[in-house]
């Protein structure tokens, strides 16, 4: 597949801290991956950088085989960026602040008209078109963000959290418009709402203190790291003996044991049975199971020191 | 060209906003330079060193302080409010439009802006004070007007980059005022302040451009090193700001 994006070392530093620790990766085109990670993981400095918001410290970042500093303007053409907040300008309305940017890019009146109806049509700004921006609630403006970096029709399209603030309603708009995009356009977002993650992605890259520590499908990344399911027992009474001889079931990992709540993760279904049966003269008040997901994988150590480590 | 006409375009929607506040203020701000400048002064005053009378030697000064006013309210906004507050001045950073022709593009927004308050200020000046130019010598007196608002507008956009808060931006363009006014001869000659003031103050770039100026409408003559000089420093300045810019936003 061709590259979109590639980065070749990537760091940044804020003073003594490493920001983002030499990463190297690349972006297919037309593909849309999720960066997910805990708050500080460089997340959003990652966008900056890829936008060219920001200059790295050290490393490059190609655009389509470009280098995003030494053809600075070429690239700027081909990038659209959604910051996390409001950057539109609070005294124009929100047609004008898309318009504005646009002959920025040196479009025409005519292309402007027919780019803002297509994706108002999806985000149904009507209403807000001629509103001051500054007067508009922050999941509109957003989303009249949207339409502004898509307004020069770039093939990438970097989001910072691209539903933030939004009601249910336009959220779903706005991840109508993504999947559409998708088709012609690489996209790359961050979000902390891990259930649109799962829902829109084709590739996740986990970081954590700048560095990439998990990429991959949702499918693929909790196959190798967290084919895990997760187990609850609560019994009438966990003995220190009994818990002890649970833990030492072949196939339990991570036990934990909390009051009477017996905690504990397994590969398969079977070692639950397992356990059942070594406590069965014991009652047993409640049960618990799921297959875990993104939500665990970054509540969880695994993501940094796998499961079984 | 488009950076300048989008420039232009966001301003002008910006002024319909508050037409009407700038409407007064745009005749407000001669009025009271009249009043509070002009009258008392040319009672002092009379006739300048030079024998011309108050009102035409002060005239050019008059209007040069009616477009700092002017430059202002663009300047601030996009580069220092904008920049720290809003933040919309990203948006524009991240377009395929180099530093220079955004420091450029604010700039000859600002001086455009500027010359339609100085137009409508013109007109509310020439009702109030007696003066002998002909039409020729307004064309040059805008056009030196134009220079002095390059060089001090580029002086506020540097402030405007570097100031990280309105409470130092605020006291600096206070003080550029005061040395625009009372340092550049706009209302007082040279030879009222002690001889070595006198001598500093008049190689001043904004002394040197109103002098210029002053020597074409009085004497016809006209002083090439005097205006190079200031045309150098608007150059260097707007190169200056643009790295400034770009140093500001990181990029």
């Amino acid at each position: 597949m061709e590259a979109s994006i590639t980065l070749k070392k990537v760091g940044k530093l804020a003073g003594d801290k490493t920001i983002l620790a030499g990463l190297t990766f690349g972006v297919e085109k037309g593909s849309m991956v999720a960066i997910i990670g805990d708050n500080d993981a460089g997340k959003s400095t990652l966008l900056r950088v890829m936008a060219g918001f920001e200059n790295p410290e050290f490393g490059s970042v190609f655009i389509h085989g470009l280098d995003s500093i030494k053809r600075r303007r070429e690239i700027r053409s081909m990038v659209g960026y959604v910051p996390l907040e409001s950057d539109l300008d609070p005294w124009l309305t929100l047609d004008k602040n898309i318009r504005c940017i646009g002959y920025f890019y040196g479009i025409n009146d005519h292309t402007i008209n027919n780019r803002i109806s297509k994706y108002n049509e999806v985000l149904k700004l009507d209403d807000f078109l001629n509103v001051q921006a500054g007067e508009l609630s922050p999941g509109i403006q957003k989303k009249g963000m949207l339409v502004r970096a898509l307004i020069h029709d770039p093939s990438v399209l970097i989001l910072d959290e691209p539903t933030a603030f939004m009601d249910a309603t336009s959220n779903r708009q706005t991840w109508d418009l993504l999947n559409t995009l998708k088709q012609n356009k690489t996209v790359i977002y961050v979000s902390h709402v891990l259930s649109e993650v799962e829902q829109s992605h084709d590739r996740i890259l986990i970081l954590h203190h700048g560095k990439v520590i998990l990429d991959g499908s949702l499918d693929k990344l909790l196959e190798s790291t967290l084919d895990f399911n997760q187990f609850q027992i609560e019994f009438e009474e966990l003995s220190d003996d009994l818990y002890n001889r649970l833990i030492k079931i072949p196939g339990i990992v991570t036990p934990s044991k909390l009051n009477n709540i017996f905690h504990f993760y397994g590969r398969s279904r079977a070692i639950f049975f397992k356990v059942l049966t070594e406590a069965h003269e014991i009652k047993m008040n409640d049960l618990n199971f799921k297959k875990l997901g993104l939500k665990d994988l970054l509540d969880s150590q695994f993501a940094r020191k796998g499961l079984d480590g | 060209m488009n950076t300048v006409i989008a420039f232009l375009k966001r301003r002008w929607w910006l002024t319909q906003e508050r037409l009407f506040s700038t409407l007064i203020l745009v005749f407000i701000t001669p009025v009271i330079l009249y009043l509070l400048i002009h009258l008392p002064l040319n009672t002092i005053i009379v006739r300048s060193v030079r024998n011309i009378p108050y009102g035409d030697w002060a005239l050019p000064g008059y209007l040069m302080i009616v477009s700092f006013f002017g430059l202002i309210p663009t300047i601030y906004r996009d580069l220092f409010e904008l920049r720290l507050h809003g933040k919309a001045l990203f948006p524009i950073t991240l377009t395929p439009v180099s530093k220079i022709e955004i420091v450029m593009g604010i700039l000859i927004t600002a001086i455009v802006e500027s010359i339609v308050y100085l137009l409508f200020s013109l007109i509310v000046f020439l009702m109030l004070i007696d003066v002998s130019y002909r039409w020729f010598d307004f064309l040059t007196i805008f056009f030196y007007l134009i220079i002095q608002m390059a060089l001090i507008g580029n002086v506020i956009i540097m402030l405007a980059l570097l100031a990280k808060r309105v409470t130092t931006f605020l006291p600096v363009v206070l003080l550029i005022l005061a040395v625009y006014i009372f340092g550049s001869g706009m209302i007082f000659e040279f030879e009222f302040y002690p001889a070595q003031i006198g001598e500093i103050l008049k190689y001043l770039p904004t002394s040197l451009i109103l002098e210029n100026l002053r020597t074409i409408l009085f004497t016809r003559y006209f002083i090439w090193w005097s205006f190079l000089i200031p045309i150098g420093i608007i150059i260097s300045l707007v190169i200056a700001n643009s790295k400034i810019l770009r140093y500001v936003v990181k990029q």
